[in-house]
């Protein structure tokens, strides 16, 4: 059986879409490197099931950013303010806190993540789910001018 | 026996073909860095020592720093499941978690695990599937009249 049957035999068993005899006989040919995978693939969904995370699709960064840099701005440090005012970067914001931002992430209709779609090519990373307590996260994809990835930054922001 | 020649290069390129799927399928064990950046307002540059990371440092959202120095550099070879620890200068730890590797349809190479920052009252967990040598940077905790930057990358071979 090649590799990539057994690590879809490996997701299903984790997913639980084995029925019993099936299961019985991937469960029987688990090899250590294997039963690591299960405790990681645990690990994460069991993160992202208790995921605080929210995305919103077509959202502007400057609106997320703003609140950011509103929340900076009485502090000493500059605010990555560049990103409100350079509107060639698109980028898609993950708002992700405690429960008040979640709140107030719900009052401006965004939606949970599950899994978004990973971008095409380059320094591309999908931030599949964040999970934050006593600050608050912002995710930023940027792309260039040309609609090429230029990487993702994690903002983070600690609550006072 | 015309045929038998024939068979045995077929089946030698069946073999040769599954050998390379296999290679192309088979780095499951990562090479992970977490590099720890110090961001500062006043002018100085980035340190030589983080040219390849000058074009991500030099743009949006990192404007406002002029400076950038790398405070550590760790490696830490991984299998799937595996994690490494890292003491962040912030007095944070830091765990990064190697889930697995995947090709993706068009050849793309992600690597994909999570990266736990913990310390004092605050904590975040960023999981991630990241290009292969790419760089996921994670950014804004304070730390001495700056910002600091982690930034993350893995190659799996």
């Amino acid at each position: 059986m090649g590799k990539r049957e057994d690590m879809e035999r490996l997701h299903r068993l984790h997913d639980g879409e084995l029925d019993a005899e099936a299961r019985a006989a991937v469960e029987a040919g688990l090899s250590d490197d294997d039963r690591a995978r299960l405790a990681a693939m645990d690990e994460l969904g069991a993160a992202l099931r208790h995921t605080a995370s929210a995305e919103a699709d077509g959202f502007d960064v400057a609106d997320a950013v703003m609140a950011a840099i509103g929340k900076q701005a009485t502090a000493p440090l500059p605010a990555p303010t560049p990103i409100t005012s350079a509107r060639r970067w698109r980028a898609r914001a993950i708002w992700a806190s405690t429960a008040a931002t979640l709140a107030a992430a719900a009052a401006a209709a965004l939606f949970l993540v599950t899994r978004p779609a990973i971008p095409p090519h380059g320094d591309a990373c999908s931030i599949e789910s964040l999970e934050v307590s006593g600050e608050q996260a912002t995710v930023l994809d940027l792309t260039d001018a040309h609609g090429h990835d230029t990487g993702t930054v994690v903002w983070l922001d600690e609550e006072d | 026996m015309l045929g038998t020649p024939r068979l045995a290069i077929a089946l030698g390129a069946c073999l040769v073909a599954v050998a390379a799927q296999a290679r192309a399928e088979a780095p499951d064990v990562a090479r992970c860095a977490v590099r720890v950046v110090l961001a500062l307002p006043q002018e100085g540059g980035v340190a030589p020592e983080l040219a390849p990371l000058n074009a991500r440092l030099t743009r949006p959202p990192f404007l406002h720093w002029k400076t950038f120095r790398q405070l550590s550099q760790e490696e830490h070879t991984l299998k799937p499941g595996e994690s490494a620890d890292y003491k962040l200068p912030s007095g944070r730890d830091g765990k990064l978690v190697y889930a697995e590797h995947a090709t993706l349809a068009g050849g793309r190479h992600v690597v994909r695990g999570s990266f736990r920052v913990e310390g004092g009252k605050s904590s975040a967990r960023t999981m991630f599937a990241l290009d292969e040598g790419g760089s996921l940077l994670i950014a804004g905790h304070r730390y001495d009249d700056g910002i600091l930057i982690y930034a993350l990358s893995c190659t799996a071979h």
